[in-house]
């Protein structure tokens, strides 16, 4: 496996665990990182949040990234996975650190 | 902080907002950026109802109701949004039935603590900031201070729209 292909995997992970830490944080989920199934529907039937929850989710996740999640695009808060595509992409765009 | 001149009078505070007593916590309103932020007053008496009970030998103003004075504003807030100009005239009806707008009901309070007790004889200067908007429901970061100091920080989350029940 090369560096370069390394690299995006360690960054994802990254992403993902502390998208979990806020996740946990926000919502004051008695869980622990790996109890959260990455692929898991957040909404529903997965983890069962609610749109009160949604928003407190989005929040905890602007303010830890200090960025601005489009409300408009709802396929974004899917899971574990789809917020860290979206987080990833922006980074790509920005060049920030996430 | 001397506020000369409000930019809402109680009388068009109860106008907009779809409270009357017992249950207006807002006086007035002495500054004001339609749907993004304001700053309003409550004077607090020992003539209000509750200061009997809360606590018959040392009135307190409840906590909770400090809360909802703040969910006030930020409906104050979120009505002027499409109602007023930039300079504080009104460009529509501010009369709530007329509007007919939903009322903003709350749907969370978070991380709120109260800082100091507040008592009768105290002004509460209260602020909303409207945050993010998701799905009928928004975010505002609210607080109350006394003579600048702090009594109570906190977030809200309402509900806007018309909305009865908020689980999925």
């Amino acid at each position: 496996m090369n560096s370069r292909m390394e690299a995006v995997i360690t960054r994802r992970r990254e992403v993902i665990g502390r998208l979990k830490q806020v996740l946990i944080r926000s919502l004051d989920l008695e869980l622990e990182p790996d109890e959260i199934a990455e692929d898991a529907q957040l909404f529903g039937l997965g983890l069962g949040l609610d749109s009160v929850d949604a928003l407190q989710l989005v929040v905890g996740i602007e303010d830890e990234y200090n960025c601005c999640i489009p409300s408009d695009n709802i396929s974004i808060y899917y899971s574990v996975n789809t917020l860290a595509d979206f987080l990833l992409a922006q980074r790509e765009n920005k060049g920030d650190d996430v | 902080m001397n506020y000369l001149k409000p930019i809402l009078s109680s009388q068009q505070i109860l106008n907009l907002l779809p409270f009357s007593y017992p249950f207006l916590l807002l006086d007035q309103v002495v500054e004001l950026v339609p749907g993004k932020r304001a700053v309003g007053l409550k004077n607090v008496t020992y003539n209000e109802p509750y200061h009997q009970g809360h606590f018959p030998e040392k009135p307190i103003m409840p906590g909770v109701l400090i809360v909802d004075a703040c969910g006030q504003l930020t409906a104050v807030v979120c009505r002027t949004a499409g109602l007023m100009d930039g300079k504080g005239n009104f460009i529509g009806s501010p009369n709530p039935k007329v509007q007919k707008a939903p009322i903003e009901y709350l749907a969370a309070i978070n991380r709120f603590k109260f800082v100091r007790t507040v008592v009768p004889g105290d002004q509460l200067v209260l602020e909303s900031n409207i945050g993010k908007k998701l799905e009928g429901l928004l975010n505002a970061t609210v607080r109350a201070t006394v003579q600048g100091s702090l009594v109570a920080e906190g977030s809200l989350i309402v509900t806007i729209g018309t909305v009865e029940s908020v689980g999925t």
